[in-house]
């Protein structure tokens, strides 16, 4: 998926700017998370898109079909480049690219939390509120659910992380005590 | 089994788990993108430092940044490989990779990371963290190099001695008796440490096969050695990155005593090991290949390692404001410490002229090169006197053996030009012919079987005999037998002259008692012969 960062990072950059001078920045952003999401739920897309076997006719037919109402014409003619280069199979990375470029000039901050058990909205309420305080940006909150954390939760805010997991405290007392 | 009541197990627990505050810090993280070969591709980690250490999962696997890019973080991975995968979230630690060392090391075997691997339990006693990267002393913190290191092998002390604070190089094809050089240095260093004045001794071994260090490890242990010795190990099945680390490890082990104001020895069996591995690691990474495909900092692995070999002014103010003193031992520091290093090289088909040879070669200061051919003649140590030199040692060389062996390399290297020419010819005029006998003589002494490391009064008593040419009358195949004998003699009737021998004592009477030693020694073996 991020095999190539620095390409993922560039395509994204050039869709930013054009989207930007026809403003329709708002719309692309949206796209792109349909985008994203349609190759993060099916694998087969992309692996479809990489085989040299298939035409690139039928690889363009599919994705006009795929897409052809749901995204702005900008962005169609945009992923009609992209597969005429023979980079479709880097759409989903580009997708997630554009969407870290957007936050990035938007100054808006992701941020998940991972617990063993799930919350009951008056917590998702009271954590969303504590994550925006460590912030001073706007903030995309994501929950996810991962029993084996035992108990206690992950908050993971970029590349910064605060780990009050039981799991954690655990290896942290087998480290102590040496075992 | 006898019972246990719950009411104990609770007591024990609480007092395990004293001193125990979990607290939850902001950690740094990044995103496993590739895992492999031992090295691991990391997304994120923006503000790791190169050469920190990562903590890659929960079970104590680590990694070390090695190389920082624009969109991710090129890390070795200390362990097993396979405990990663992609898409595993891996932390920073704040902290250059370091190993905990202390007297408890001593007799133990421990791997790259310090910890032990021959089953004795965990270290003891306390334990200071030295970096396993640290810069070397800066110049006005040293001294020359001016304090012997005695290796107990005739030929070494005598033609090519090793000072402490050296670097000395061993080089050699395969089954030269590389190694068997190392382990007779570290069976001598044991007079030392009966006196009271030990010389720790480390010996790294280097993707080597884990049957030949153990079998290091029994002889050691055989000769007693094993007291102030400590032995790392990164075995040829260990990944690459512990086998380039361990030398690391060992000047770490080296450095706690030479700053402490103690003299270490360190060998590492050997670089060209290591420096395969690195360029294995810097292949994965990457890196540019240069000749022979290592890459283009592997002068720079061994120079850096090496420099850290040195002797510290014997000052304690001036040895406490060195440069880069971890903090773990600042309150120990000491002067009058010394790291001796003693690197060995294999070289394929004696060709020094390759790489990491001629690498070595010009960072160390002299080498002893063994050969072949020598050996098969039976000359063990096998040891080529014409081309090895130590360049700094004559400053350390005991006052009385530099008198004795003075002329002894130049005897030997004259010897040796004689002989080609005399194989032609059969007339010889006399002179020759005494420059051959003694010459053939000298060979004959500086044999010396392994594990039999000598004394120095005994090496300057025996070498006496050689090259003040009292030996000319005795048949060859008595030689050894004559060390013997006047060891012997001079041990029973003149135990004062070897005493002032060991001080580092000569004058006429010394010699003259020798010399009437010898004459004795030899009338006893020729009466046999008789």
């Amino acid at each position: 998926m991020q095999q190539n960062i620095v390409l993922n990072k560039r395509y994204a950059k050039a869709l930013l700017t054009l989207a930007g001078e026809n403003n329709v920045l708002e719309r692309s952003y949206a796209d792109m998370k349909t985008i994203h999401r349609v190759f993060a739920q099916n694998k087969e897309l992309s692996v479809l898109l990489k085989s040299p076997v298939i035409r690139l006719s039928k690889k363009q037919n599919i994705i006009n079909r795929l897409f052809d109402r749901s995204i702005h014409p900008l962005m169609q003619n945009y992923v009609r480049i992209i597969l005429r280069k023979q980079r479709g199979f880097m759409l989903e990375g580009i997708a997630l690219a554009y969407l870290d470029e957007y936050k990035k000039l938007h100054g808006i901050e992701k941020i998940l939390l991972i617990t063993a058990f799930p919350m009951d909205d008056q917590i998702r309420q009271q954590a969303v509120v504590a994550a925006k305080r460590l912030t001073d940006c706007e903030v995309e909150f994501e929950h996810k659910i991962n029993p084996d954390i035992i108990g206690g939760f992950i908050l993971r805010l970029g590349e910064k992380q605060y780990n009050a997991s039981v799991k954690h405290r655990l290896s942290l007392l087998r480290t102590h005590m040496n075992l | 089994m006898s019972e246990l009541k719950p009411s104990e197990i609770s007591a024990i627990l609480r007092q395990e788990m004293a001193g125990f505050h979990p607290e939850t810090e902001l950690e740094e993280t990044g995103t496993v993108l590739q895992v492999g070969d031992g090295i691991a591709r990391i997304y994120g980690l923006s503000n790791a430092w190169a050469g920190e250490m990562i903590a890659c999962n929960d079970n104590g696997l680590t990694g070390i940044v090695l190389n920082l890019e624009e969109d991710n973080a090129g890390i070795v991975l200390l362990g097993d490989c396979r405990r990663l995968r992609e898409g595993d979230i891996v932390k920073r630690t704040g902290r250059i990779v370091s190993i905990g060392v202390g007297e408890g090391l001593l007799g133990r075997v421990v791997n790259t990371l310090g910890r032990p691997i021959d089953e004795k339990g965990p270290v003891e006693g306390d334990l200071y963290q030295m970096p396993l990267e640290r810069k070397a002393p800066g110049v006005i913190y040293r001294q020359p190099v001016n304090e012997p290191l005695q290796t107990g092998i005739k030929a070494i002390d005598a033609m090519i001695p090793i000072g402490r604070g050296q670097r000395e190089l061993i080089i050699g094809d395969r089954q030269t008796g590389k190694t068997g050089i190392a382990i007779d240095a570290i069976i001598n260093q044991r007079e030392n440490y009966e006196k009271g004045e030990p010389v720790y001794c480390i010996y790294v071994a280097i993707g080597q096969k884990g049957s030949t260090v153990a079998g290091v490890v029994e002889k050691l242990q055989q000769y007693g050695a094993m007291d102030y010795t400590v032995v790392v190990s990164a075995t040829a099945s260990e990944p690459a990155s512990m086998q380039f680390f361990a030398p690391f490890t060992g000047a770490a082990i080296g450095e706690f005593f030479r700053d402490t104001g103690r003299h270490a020895l360190v060998f590492f069996d050997d670089l060209t090991k290591q420096a395969i591995s690195y360029r294995e690691v810097s292949l994965l990474l990457r890196r540019p290949p240069g000749r022979e495909a290592f890459p283009g900092d592997v002068f720079y692995l061994h120079s850096r390692l090496l420099e850290r070999a040195a002797k510290i002014l014997a000052s304690d103010d001036m040895a406490a404001r060195m440069n880069d003193i971890p903090d773990s031992i600042k309150h120990k520091v000491k002067g009058g410490g010394s790291l001796t290093a003693i690197p060995i090289v294999e070289t394929q088909a004696g060709d020094v002229s390759a790489y990491i040879p001629t690498n070595v070669i010009s960072i160390t200061d002299g080498q002893i090169f063994l050969e072949s051919n020598l050996f098969h003649a039976g000359v063990r140590p096998a040891i080529n006197v014409g081309v090895s030199v130590s360049r700094v040692g004559g400053n350390a060389q005991m006052k009385n053996m530099k008198k004795v062996a003075g002329t002894l390399k130049i005897d030997q290297a004259q010897y040796r030009e004689l002989e080609a020419f005399a194989r032609f010819g059969s007339d010889l005029d006399p002179d020759t012919q005494y420059v051959l006998d003694k010459g053939v003589r000298n060979m004959e002494l500086l044999k010396q079987p392994q594990y039999k490391p000598l004394p120095a009064e005994e090496q300057i008593v025996i070498l006496y005999c050689g090259t003040k040419g009292l030996l000319m009358d005795l048949p060859l195949k008595k030689i050894k037998q004559f060390e013997q004998e006047i060891i012997r003699y001079m041990r029973e009737k003149k135990p004062d002259v070897m005493d002032q021998l060991k001080q580092d004592v000569i004058n006429g009477d010394i010699m003259e008692t020798i010399e009437s030693a010898a004459k004795d020694t030899i009338q006893l073996l020729l009466d046999q012969v008789q």
